[in-house]
């Protein structure tokens, strides 16, 4: 079993529920940590509040990250993380239903390595995730934190 | 010498003195100007009549001699003579200022009669002497003709000046008022007559006001041209009156001025409007200031929504289109045909769901995007869409008809996507046909004249010609054609936002043509 971990920041159950079947239609089996909001992504990141002395290895491989979050909204999450050593090189890949071209500028500014459209079709859905796995999980290289 | 001879040599010193005393009466007699009678105060009779009378009245000298006055109509009668003989005997003079006289032959004669009475070698005889005024009285009738139809024009004028708001009046060289009319006089309140004359500096206006006017009308009177100025000074009720006014100076042939004509006129409204508009203006720049911010908010707030839209509608699209696919997937084996095709529609709709958004969304952002205006060629841009068009569906047989070198001045990317959409639709509505032809081109040449497209193809009844251009309104049935009537409402906004016009011509199968201005 991979144990490269995602996180997925995500707020709406649904899409929760969706993308989590997607993965699993294309056999990704790696385990998907679910932040609801922005500020459950920073603790789970930093290990604070919640996840209080859990271990650095516990870092995610990718973080599938919307945008509209509440409390601490995507663009807010992605600076933080971007500013800190331990979290600086992950790949971010935004997942979001806007396409905006503000928010796709903002993203790649704030240090996003992609970004995404979630697809309203489900079977569109599910080939994202498979490109998705595909490439971050196994296609691309990324640094590992010390 | 003997005092006989001296006597006698005095005698006729004397006489021969008489003699040209007689001469130069004679010759002043004669030639005098006047009509000369003399007359005997007892007897009444004509004694002597010079040349001038004889010429005046046409008589001969023998009619005039031993005639009484009235026998050569002189006098009216007798009785008239003998009183006016009476008089003269009494008063040694009688004068009549204007006697009317006859000639001989009929001609009326205007005269001044005046008759003295002299003692002539002890004899009292009347000198009358008459003078023919009949040119003077005629001169004078006429001057009193000529005055009469000048104050006759003068009060015609007067009514004409006073029946216009305008003051006008006249100043002579003392500042003093010739002439005003009824404006002015209820400017200061005072009846005409009492104007005229008066100097208009001491009607009691503030010296700092009038000032100026002084200068202005002394201006006028040293150079000759006419001068014209603005002026505040109140009026009787003491409110203060903005005047704009205009002096002519009247200049005689020499060149002197010794008349200004002037008017004036109170422009308190029109300088209350002038402040009002610079006010305005001063404030305007501020108010397109706070309108633009306003602008920037409000199109602010419509991406906000917009970005909403995007988001939060498409959300539970995804979830509906998942969990049936889910449904479908997953629990095919316990949901019979029926219920599967329900499903699919529920996917199919969700889908149509996920296009009206995105139509909104375009539509949203095309009203909202910045024009970049430039030459755009519209055949060239006509050209490449055609042949896109034909690349994708190699199969159909339509003919374009592509008017070359149409350019306008616009933004090239909104024209672009104006004419796309109507490419498409003239693409989508000639698809039920085995050949069609889809022209573009202009009506007439010249910059208000308009462009088209047209097809030979499903075309549409003009009695919903409205409903064309708006949101989400369709003509035709998603069987028979599909899409979600948004293409029109776009290039709608966009041949507007070019501050152009669209309107659209068509008859149920037999095509329909698009008429847009740039």
């Amino acid at each position: 079993m991979d144990t490269k971990i995602i996180l997925l920041v995500e707020d709406n159950r649904n899409d929760e529920l969706l993308l989590l079947r997607a993965l699993k239609k294309n056999n990704i089996t790696n385990p998907v940590v679910v932040a609801r909001n922005g500020v459950e992504a920073l603790e789970y990141l930093f290990s604070t509040g919640k996840y209080e002395g859990d271990q650095a290895g516990d870092l995610p491989q990718l973080i599938l990250l919307d945008l509209k979050l509440p409390k601490i909204n995507g663009h807010e999450v992605l600076k933080r993380l971007r500013s800190d050593a331990r979290t600086k090189y992950i790949p971010v890949v935004v997942l979001t239903s806007s396409i905006e071209e503000q928010d796709i500028i903002n993203s790649y500014d704030l240090g996003a390595n992609g970004f995404v459209q979630k697809p309203v079709k489900f079977i569109e859905f599910v080939e994202v995730a498979n490109k998705l796995g595909v490439f971050w999980l196994a296609v691309n290289r990324s640094v590992t934190p010390k | 010498m003997s005092i006989g001879k001296e006597n006698e040599n005095l005698q006729l010193q004397q006489f021969e003195d008489l003699k040209i005393s007689e001469i130069r009466y004679r010759r002043l007699f004669e030639a005098a100007r006047d009509g000369i009678l003399i007359l005997d105060l007892e007897t009444r009779k004509i004694t002597d009549v010079n040349l001038f009378l004889i010429e005046l009245l046409g008589y001969t000298r023998e009619e005039f001699l031993g005639r009484e006055l009235w026998e050569i109509g002189l006098l009216k009668d007798e009785k008239a003579s003998i009183a006016a003989f009476r008089e003269l005997a009494e008063n040694h003079y009688i004068r009549y200022d204007d006697l009317p006289l006859e000639s001989k032959n009929g001609e009326k004669r205007e005269v001044e009669f005046v008759s003295n009475v002299y003692t002539e070698n002890n004899r009292q005889v009347i000198q009358c002497n008459v003078r023919d005024i009949t040119e003077r009285m005629k001169a004078e009738a006429h001057l009193n003709q000529l005055n009469l139809e000048i104050e006759r024009q003068a009060a015609a004028f007067d009514s004409l000046l006073s029946s216009i708001s305008d003051m006008t009046f006249t100043f002579d060289r003392e500042l003093r008022f010739r002439y005003a009319n009824r404006s002015v006089e209820v400017l200061y309140g005072k009846k005409l007559k009492e104007l005229n004359g008066q100097n208009f500096f001491d009607l009691g206006f503030p010296e700092d006001l009038t000032a100026k006017i002084r200068q202005d009308l002394q201006q006028a009177f040293e150079t000759g041209q006419p001068v014209k100025g603005e002026a505040q000074f109140p009026n009787v009720a003491g409110e203060i009156g903005f005047y704009e006014y205009i002096f002519n100076p009247v200049v005689s042939a020499d060149g002197s001025v010794e008349l200004i004509v002037g008017s004036a006129r109170d422009v308190a409204e029109r300088k209350q409007a002038e402040e009002i508009i610079n006010k305005l203006n001063e404030t305007l720049e501020q108010r397109v200031v706070e309108r633009t911010a306003k602008l920037e908010i409000a199109n602010k707030e419509l991406e906000a929504f917009s970005y909403s839209v995007s988001h939060d509608l498409r959300a539970p699209l995804r979830a509906i289109d998942g969990f049936s696919r889910a449904l479908l997937e997953d629990y095919a084996g316990q949901i019979d045909e029926v219920g599967q095709d329900y499903l699919e529609r529920v996917c199919e709709a969700s889908a149509n769901m996920e296009q009206l958004i995105d139509d909104l969304l375009n539509l949203s952002r095309l009203s909202r995007s910045e024009m970049s205006f430039g030459s755009v060629n519209l055949s060239a841009i006509a050209r490449e869409i055609a042949d896109k068009l034909h690349k994708n569906q190699p199969e159909r047989k339509v003919e374009f008809k592509i008017t070359e070198h149409l350019i306008v001045t616009g933004d090239n990317r909104l024209l672009r996507i104006a004419l796309q959409n109507l490419f498409d639709n003239a693409w989508k509505f000639t698809s039920k046909q085995a050949q069609s032809t889809i022209a573009f081109g202009q009506i007439g040449k010249d910059e208000k004249s308009e462009f088209f497209v047209r097809d030979d193809g499903a075309g549409f009844d003009m009695d919903f010609a409205d409903n064309l251009f708006g949101v989400f309104q369709r003509l035709h049935s998603e069987e028979e054609f599909e899409g979600t009537g948004i293409g029109l409402v776009i290039v709608q906004r966009i041949i507007h936002r070019h501050g152009g016009t669209i309107r659209a011509e068509g008859k149920i199968d037999e095509g329909a043509t698009f008429y847009f201005t740039i």
